[in-house]
């Protein structure tokens, strides 16, 4: 386990990045669409780095619970937006606790896959259901201001920083680490791995569900493709290890970095060349920086450490 | 009610056949993930994204030169062969030699592969567009015993299973063959004995993707390719290999028949549209069963 990080960093985010941020709808509000895009990333990055930076389970299906979240923002019109999306949280999180008892004893790739796997299923399912039986397309939902979206989707980043410093500092952060290093051994000496999966895969999910119920109220329009996109399911995972996995900043520097890319070279624009950038940068950064962004340091030094052997 | 029987009767054999071609297509393109994943362990994301390489290049050929597509069954798997074995020496032999374990490798595997899927997709969709691409192959229909079977289906039939089959006598024959096995089931045993295991990566790595590409193939013939048919044929070859067990070519002829049975029956009786839900939820409700796989000790 590497060393924590320091205490600076993190309130430099939260204290003097968050408060800038908020001034931008008033300042320059052509920017706002843009941040709530990138913050987007930031969450359900931060949120797949619980379950896979710290407790090493490699999870791919975050288009699951973004889109349980999307939907349950659709089907209750008549709450509240912030009350439905804690609300969406909350179900997302239930839905995370009740499937993570099948899910979690699924080990090493297999997870990956199986995740994946029920993003996709979930999809075509809804889709059956809603375009085969229901015979609509889609649904129809009370679109929210951009900057309350906004302040939104802000806040809810800064909280899941702020609770994934905190996991990482705690306890239970460290009893997820010790099931990342080995899972057997964890349980032997105590931690009740079970237990503790499933918090952190339900922790996973709240983030995830509110950011798509905070985020889809910015459309007003929802269907299955939509709401259960795969982007969310692989986006988080290659912004979080090529930002740096296990740690709290590299989530926030791995989105904002490739979000940002895309948003200023692509966005809107012909998706296929960004595709093939993309997906050239995520193997080269794996090949070069394996620990990520935040590991820049420790692969440097390895990499002089190994220049230097063979030289002697 | 005799024509009643006997039609049901024919209706079953008819699904059963079409089970099986789609199976044996499976099969085929599972077995290379098979030993890709059991040797090398490599999890492949870009399985169906190779077959989707294989769909295009059979297609241009016969479009261009009005090349015969059992003659592509080579070319595109030489060619996707080949791509396989650039991808081992630039990205996953470097990243072998680096990780600190196999199991930290498959992690790595996962994310270059899937960069992989993304550069593949994309820029079959820059270079060749987005729309569906079909021609028409032996489209003619042949009736044996009462049952019918399109031209292509035939040689999809014929085809995957005398490949299969040779896959499997040459891992059970050869040098090569017996190597990658021996590397399946010891890996560290093997590296003592002296298995040279660069080679057998880079076979298993090369019949990967050809068996992939060659699978492609066949599906080009009746089937529509794109793009982004890719993703479906990745989990699907998972799902064999799930039903079947890692590293055994048997286990994947198997576990494709069972899911291209599974599959044909359940769309005939609920909808086309529950194609990619069939295969999706057989794949969860037997992870949620057995997590390790169906056959895994």
């Amino acid at each position: 386990m590497s060393s924590l990080e320091p205490w600076r960093n993190i309130v430099l985010a939260c204290v003097v990045i968050a408060p800038l941020l908020s001034l931008v709808p008033s300042v320059a509000p052509a920017f706002v669409l843009f941040l709530v895009s990138v913050l987007t990333f930031v969450v359900l990055t931060q949120a797949w780095n619980i379950m896979t930076g710290y407790c090493g389970y490699f999870f791919l299906g975050g288009a699951t619970f973004y889109g349980i979240g999307a939907y349950i923002m659709a089907l209750s019109p008549y709450l509240p937006y912030h009350l439905n999306i804690l609300l969406a949280g909350s179900i997302s999180a239930a839905c995370a606790f009740a499937l993570g008892i099948p899910f979690l004893r699924i080990r090493g790739p297999y997870f990956a896959i199986a995740t994946f796997t029920s993003g996709e299923l979930v999809k075509n399912v809804v889709y059956y259901l809603e375009h085969e039986l229901a015979r609509t397309t889609g649904r129809y939902l009370a679109s929210q201001e951009i900057s309350l979206v906004y302040y939104t989707i802000l806040g809810i980043a800064i909280a899941a920083t702020l609770v994934s410093y905190g996991v990482r500092n705690s306890k239970f952060g460290l009893g997820l680490f010790s099931i990342k290093e080995n899972e057997d051994a964890a349980e032997s000496t105590g931690v009740n791995t079970t237990l503790y999966k499933l918090y952190a895969f339900s922790l996973c999910a709240f983030f995830t569900g509110a950011t798509g119920a905070a985020v889809v109220a910015r459309f007003g329009y929802i269907d299955a493709w939509v709401a259960f996109d795969s982007t969310y399911s692989m986006y988080p995972v290659v912004m979080g290890f090529f930002g740096g996995a296990g740690t709290v900043m590299g989530p926030i520097l791995g989105a904002a970095i490739l979000r940002s890319i895309f948003e200023v070279f692509f966005g809107g624009r012909d998706p296929y060349p960004f595709g093939i950038a993309l997906g050239v940068l995520i193997i080269v950064s794996r090949m070069l920086l394996p620990l990520g962004l935040t590991g820049i340091k420790s692969s440097l030094s390895r990499f002089s450490k190994r220049t230097a052997l063979a030289r002697s | 009610m005799g024509d009643y029987i006997s039609s049901t009767l024919d209706l079953a054999l008819q699904l059963v056949l079409s089970g099986l071609v789609l199976g044996l297509l499976y099969a085929l393109l599972a077995s290379g993930l098979s030993l890709l994943y059991g040797a090398a362990r490599v999890i492949n994301l870009a399985q169906g994204q190779a077959l989707m390489l294989g769909a295009y290049i059979t297609f241009w050929l016969f479009l261009l030169f009005n090349l015969n597509p059992i003659i592509s069954i080579v070319l595109a798997g030489s060619i996707c062969a080949l791509v396989g074995a650039s991808t081992y020496f630039i990205l996953f032999r470097p990243a072998i030699k680096r990780a600190e374990s196999m199991a930290a490798f498959e992690f790595t595997s996962l994310i270059l592969t899937f960069g992989l899927v993304l550069v593949l997709e994309n820029s079959s969709a820059l270079l060749w567009g987005a729309a569906p691409k079909t021609f028409s192959f032996m489209t003619e229909i042949y009736s044996f015993f009462g049952l019918y079977l399109t031209g292509n289906r035939l040689v999809t039939l014929l085809g995957s299973l005398i490949l299969v089959v040779g896959l499997q006598l040459f891992i059970r024959k050869t040098r090569t063959g017996k190597a990658t096995t021996y590397t399946i089931e010891e890996s560290d045993a093997a590296r003592i004995v002296g298995v040279n295991i660069d080679r057998t990566f880079l076979f298993s790595v090369m019949i990967g993707f050809a068996t992939a590409a060659v699978a492609g193939t066949f599906y080009s013939m009746f089937y529509v390719t794109s793009p982004f048919i890719g993703t479906f044929y990745t989990l699907t070859a998972w799902v064999v290999i799930i039903l079947g067990g890692v590293g055994s070519v048997v286990g994947c002829i198997v576990g494709g028949l069972i899911l291209g049975m599974l599959e044909t029956v359940g769309v005939f009786f609920l909808s086309p549209a529950m194609k990619v839900a069939i295969n999706y939820t057989v794949l969860i409700i037997i992870l949620f069963i057995r997590p390790r796989g169906l056959f895994t000790r």
